[in-house]
């Protein structure tokens, strides 16, 4: 029987299906069928077998680190929540889908709920929270509809409340509906958001595990690493760093999208080459130009570096891209680098919280100097001052979503700076995607005569 | 555009107190009441904010700044809310040709409403629809991939389907 997920969402073939094996067969309303496929193997294990501190190790010694964007060792941010004193903690899934392009965790939240839930209850267990909140962007209806009922259904098979499976742990899972905004992918601005406050963050640290939901040690973490710390759980460490890269063990849910062929969701071993999560799918309608990868804060990676750059922590954020959100975003001969550098910092511009003033100001300062680059009347420094700003916005930043603002825009500017420079020197799209020749006649003598010389 | 006739509309207070009460009047429920409110009226009138700082005792600017932060509706949506997707991946896949062709085909902005109140336009990034992108939402239907002259034929069915006279804007 076929699960019906939300129309937005498309799973590829292929690729190595680890936490999306048997989505949209498996039926995520029958809690029988997802024990029968192994679900709540992992809890059951955790919570009558292994002391808290196992749990931990287990998880450290797989090397699991967050998947929703920072890349922060797991095993660390629960040590710390479960040393830091205090008789109430909390676990928080972000379910807010932060990155509108990004499909992993709707699709976890939708196909496979109880995974999501078994790995925030062994997570909670681990750190001795008695709370699990899973807060859900309120327009994803479906996804809310099947994690209360998948919390529900374990509830009453004693998966899931008070005393669970007989033994001393007690985990209270609420489903929350929340405000989605790009900024709540920052756990300090969902962690306002959820007290019902505008959704800021805040300086670091104290951290959230040592001080966040009102106050109490908080561990905040995406459904996609929750439901990997079901999966180790469910396995083994060893088992889970069968795939990918001895520093970056395991798979990750990659959103592709952009000028392929076949977009859509896929799970793939880190430490893949950019080249082949193209090809998952089914490769480019064109001619590829470049890759955005990480979200809206994407690094840019050329044609030519996809194939030997690995998509993981360390040679991703080497060459400029970062993991991020998991969404890959491919572009064609016919884009124009400078427009879309323009688009993803407007952004970043349009969902600024405001806290920060370099980041409220100095990004639209950044569109402003890129729209004027795009209509040939740029001012005698704009490009050396959209570099010094960017760098002035990242080093200031308050969260990881401002310092990642500007880069678009940086790795573009390195990699294809004569479009920057044709569209601010001759008013011409190098891609020809951009209607802006018609400035060219007024402004060419100008440049010719070297008035805009001046980078 | 701003209309200020049903900007100003009454809200049942009545309505309001009881639905925060449903929470327990606790801040972290303000979402949660922002989307009821949100489903009734479709919009988050400003008497109905009032009502809420009023009564929950939440201070004014800290209700706005969660309501504005939040993806809610601050002015009201008249007749069908044609959404155009405007997240990465659908502008990369010509999201914003579409967008171009609907302003031209209801003859409005994005973020206006038509003379008549039968369409208002809007882009929102998240439409979520990476996978099928370009895409655009209509009320709640989301459809994509969409070709220009699809986008235009979805506006075409529902003005097939309802008069635009029908829904005359309050005065």
């Amino acid at each position: 029987m076929a699960v019906e997920l939300s129309p937005q969402i498309r799973i590829l073939p292929g690729g190595e299906p680890r936490l999306l094996k048997g989505i949209g067969d498996l039926d995520p309303g029958s809690l029988a069928a997802v024990r029968k496929t192994g679900g709540y193997k992992g809890l059951t294990r955790s919570i009558t077998k292994r002391s808290p501190e196992e749990v931990i190790a287990e998880v450290s010694a797989a090397g699991l680190r967050g998947r929703g964007g920072a890349g922060f060792p797991v095993a660390d941010k629960w040590r710390a929540a479960r040393s830091a004193p205090g008789d109430r903690k909390i676990v928080v899934a972000n379910l807010m889908g932060a990155d509108p392009t990004s499909l992993g965790d709707r699709t976890l939240a939708e196909g496979k709920p109880h995974l999501v839930l078994e790995g925030a209850i062994i997570a909670a267990a681990a750190v001795g929270a008695s709370e699990a909140i899973l807060a859900v962007r309120r327009d994803w209806t479906l996804a809310i509809e099947r994690l209360k009922a998948a919390v529900a259904d374990a509830e009453a098979a004693n998966l899931a409340g008070y005393l669970i499976l007989g033994t001393d742990v007690s985990v209270n899972v609420s489903v929350w509906e929340g405000s989605g905004a790009y900024v709540a992918g920052e756990e300090t601005a969902l962690i306002h958001a959820l007290q019902g406050d505008r959704g800021m963050p805040l300086i670091r640290p104290p951290y959230p595990a040592e001080r966040g939901l009102w106050g109490v040690p908080t561990v905040v973490h995406n459904a996609e690493t929750l439901a990997h710390v079901a999966w180790i759980a469910g396995h083994s460490a060893a088992e889970f760093a069968k795939l990918g890269t001895r520093d970056a063990p395991g798979t990750k849910l990659v959103t592709i999208a952009g000028a392929v062929r076949n977009p859509g969701l896929s799970e793939v071993a880190l430490g893949t080459s950019v080249d082949k999560l193209i090809g998952l799918a089914g490769g480019s309608t064109g001619t590829v130009k470049a890759a955005f990868i990480g979200g809206p804060g994407a690094g840019a990676l050329a044609a030519d570096e996809l194939g030997g750059t690995a998509y993981d922590y360390g040679a991703l954020g080497e060459a400029g891209g970062h993991i991020g959100s998991g969404s890959v975003l491919v572009t064609d001969a016919g884009t124009c680098m400078v427009a879309t550098a323009r688009f993803l910092l407007d952004f970043s511009a349009r969902e600024a919280c405001g806290k920060a003033v370099p980041c409220r100001i100095g990004t639209r300062r950044l569109v402003e100097a890129l729209d004027r680059i795009l209509a040939a009347t740029p001012r005698p420094n704009d490009l050396v001052m959209l570099r010094e700003l960017s760098m002035k916005i990242a080093d200031t930043a308050l969260c990881r979503l401002e310092s990642l603002a500007p880069r678009p825009m940086l790795t573009t500017l390195d990699r294809f700076g004569d479009e920057y420079r044709a569209h601010a020197e001759r008013g011409v799209c190098l891609a020809g995607s951009c209607s802006t020749d018609a400035v060219l006649p007024l402004l060419a003598p100008l440049a010719e005569a070297g008035g805009l010389r001046a980078w | 555009m701003r209309n200020d006739a049903r900007w100003q509309e009454g809200v049942d207070e009545a309505w309001v107190d009881s639905l925060i009460d449903g929470y327990g009047g606790r801040p972290e429920s303000l979402v949660a009441i922002f989307g009821a409110v949100q489903a009734r009226y479709g919009y988050l009138p400003e008497p109905a904010l009032r009502r809420i700082s009023d009564r929950m005792t939440i201070h004014w600017a800290q209700v706005f700044g969660a309501a504005g932060l939040g993806g809610f509706r601050l002015l009201p949506a008249e007749g069908h809310l044609v959404t155009v997707c405007s997240c990465a991946a659908c502008r990369f896949a010509g999201g914003d040709r579409i967008l171009a062709a609907l302003e031209e085909e209801l003859g409005i902005r994005a973020g206006e409403s038509t003379d008549d109140g039968s369409f208002t336009l809007e882009t929102d990034a998240n439409v979520g629809a990476g996978a099928i992108a370009p895409a655009v939402r209509i009320d709640t239907l989301v459809y994509g991939p969409l070709t220009v002259d699809e986008a235009r034929h979805l506006i075409y069915a529902r003005r097939a389907a309802q008069p635009a006279a029908s829904r005359a804007p309050a005065s």
